[in-house]
């Protein structure tokens, strides 16, 4: 989170945020697949013999899923998305909004995906195969690990920005929620005649020093 | 399937003859199929109020099926269900109205591992709806009279089969339920944990609450049940009171045999006649092994 306050005003800054907003959701919809078993303490499996209605009961299971370790480091790292990319009155509201909003939906992408696989996943082949995927997965992080270093190579995160533009547009959080905020900062503060689109900082618009400008 | 032992002879209600209470349980045409094999092949039941039930059979005929059907935990693919008069699967709604009156040890019980036996009734209790204090008050009880007092305060995770068994048991009667159901409820219990949980339930049926209990063991269901149903292959063979199921063979054990017709079948000695004591084969050590293995 740190790292994403210190970006804040980077060219690049928006950059990282939807794309880790994104990668968070992406996370958070596969990981039920691989780690089939979950936390024992949201099974509904252990409820059955007890009177409860449906609806209340999924109410109460996706608060009771807010409540952990993973909720709330999403949380963190969301905040200090937001923090890198809002400006303005505007700005700040939405991204208040944000953070709630993509943690909730997270979570219940992460119980609905779950759900939709209940024979998958409570099935020995299912199993096996989801440790498979698992172990796939953790080659595919090495890629991306040296995907990454190439990045931090070739100049800048701008080789980025189509991927950007395409993921803004999901629906979790990444436009809705992330770039809200700054465009909603970038439409009210911009003057005419005003810098380009790399530069929504107000400073620069109000003809500061344009310390971040490069 | 016409009943043996009643010749379908119910009153209009459904009810046992000489009994105008409302069945404990009523079961009509239920149908149940799992890809290519049916498990439940449209079963008509009746099972009384007030009565200790034993439903029985051998492995694979459909008894925990049947009763996972009856207690809302899998829905059937026809057929109807009545519990003490309610409607089991009418709608999404009835059954947990159904849960609240009765009360189910399942034979795959899965519980919160990381809770004590003391927070586990605690927790069940609460969420059933009871007031807290009248839930501590029943479950130290109920602690108390199945013998785990001493260990409320350790996690269920390091119970041992016959502790967790009570401990279902002890959720199960926290509300007091109209019915209970258990599925195989002795299966891999100790004899001391088996007596107390017999204790239990002959006090709970004689107040007045019905017990409905699965098992294999006929000698267990002679001895504790008023009433059997007999079940193999997905049907109903036989159902009553105790003496009429039972007939005139010499036990519950000889009259299931018959019921389900096992006792024509060729004695296995006739082709395992490499299995034995003798002399002659690759194994033997000498014994001199006879009748059994020739016929």
């Amino acid at each position: 989170m740190l790292a994403l306050v210190l970006l804040r005003g980077h060219a690049d800054a928006d950059t990282v945020a939807i794309l880790l907003t994104g990668a968070l959701a992406l996370a958070w919809a596969v990981m039920p697949l691989f780690i089939p078993s979950g936390d024992e303490t949201l099974d509904p499996s252990r409820l059955v013999m007890l009177p409860l209605q449906p609806r209340p009961l999924i109410r109460a299971l996706l608060v009771a899923s807010l409540v952990g370790v993973g909720p709330v480091l999403t949380s963190v790292l969301l905040v200090g998305a937001v923090l890198a990319v809002a400006h303005g009155a505007a700005g700040t509201v939405l991204a208040v909004l944000a953070v709630p909003l993509t943690a909730v939906t997270c979570v219940a992408l992460s119980r609905a995906v779950a759900a939709a696989n209940i024979r998958l996943l409570t099935s020995r082949k299912g199993r096996d195969l989801a440790l498979l995927s698992g172990l796939i997965i953790a080659v595919g992080m090495q890629f991306v690990n040296f995907a990454a270093q190439r990045l931090g190579q070739a100049g800048g995160l701008g080789s980025l920005e189509p991927a950007t533009a395409v993921v803004g547009w999901l629906p979790p959080p990444p436009r809705s929620a992330r770039s809200t905020p700054r465009a909603a900062a970038t439409t009210r503060w911009r003057r005419p005649g005003c810098c380009s689109r790399r530069r929504p900082s107000w400073r620069s618009c109000t003809g500061g020093s344009g310390a971040w400008s490069g | 399937m016409p009943d043996q032992a009643f010749d379908g002879a119910f009153d209009a209600a459904g009810a046992a003859p000489g009994d105008g209470a409302v069945p404990a349980v009523r079961v009509e045409g239920l149908w149940k199929r799992f890809g290519q094999q049916i498990a439940v092949n449209g079963i008509d039941l009746v099972l009384p109020a007030g009565k200790f039930i034993g439903l029985v059979g051998p492995n694979g005929a459909g008894k925990t099926t049947t009763l996972s059907m009856i207690t809302g935990l899998l829905r059937p693919d026809q057929g109807r269900i009545l519990v003490a008069g309610h409607d089991v699967w009418a709608d999404p709604e009835s059954v947990a109205q159904v849960k609240a009156r009765i009360g189910i040890l399942p034979e795959g019980l899965r519980l919160f591992e990381r809770l004590s036996g003391r927070e586990l009734l605690a927790y069940s209790g609460r969420l059933r709806g009871l007031p807290g204090a009248e839930v501590d008050k029943r479950a130290a009880q109920l602690l108390d009279v199945l013998d785990l007092a001493g260990s409320q305060n350790k996690l269920v995770v390091d119970y041992s089969t016959g502790m967790r068994k009570k401990i279902g048991l002890a959720a199960a009667l926290l509300h007091n339920p109209e019915v209970l159901f258990l599925d195989e409820p002795f299966e891999g219990v100790d004899p001391v944990s088996a007596q107390t949980i017999r204790g239990v339930l002959e006090r709970y049926t004689s107040s007045g609450a019905t017990v409905v209990f699965s098992s294999h063991v006929m000698e267990l269901v002679e001895s504790l049940c008023d009433w059997v149903a007999v079940m193999a292959a997905g049907r109903i063979r036989a159902q009553g009171p105790l003496a009429e199921v039972r007939g005139s063979a010499s036990s519950l054990q000889e009259a299931f045999l018959e019921l389900v017709g096992a006792n024509g079948r060729a004695a296995a000695g006739d082709s395992l006649d490499w299995l034995g004591g003798g002399a002659t084969g690759p194994g033997g050590t000498g014994a001199t092994g006879t009748g059994g293995t020739q016929r």
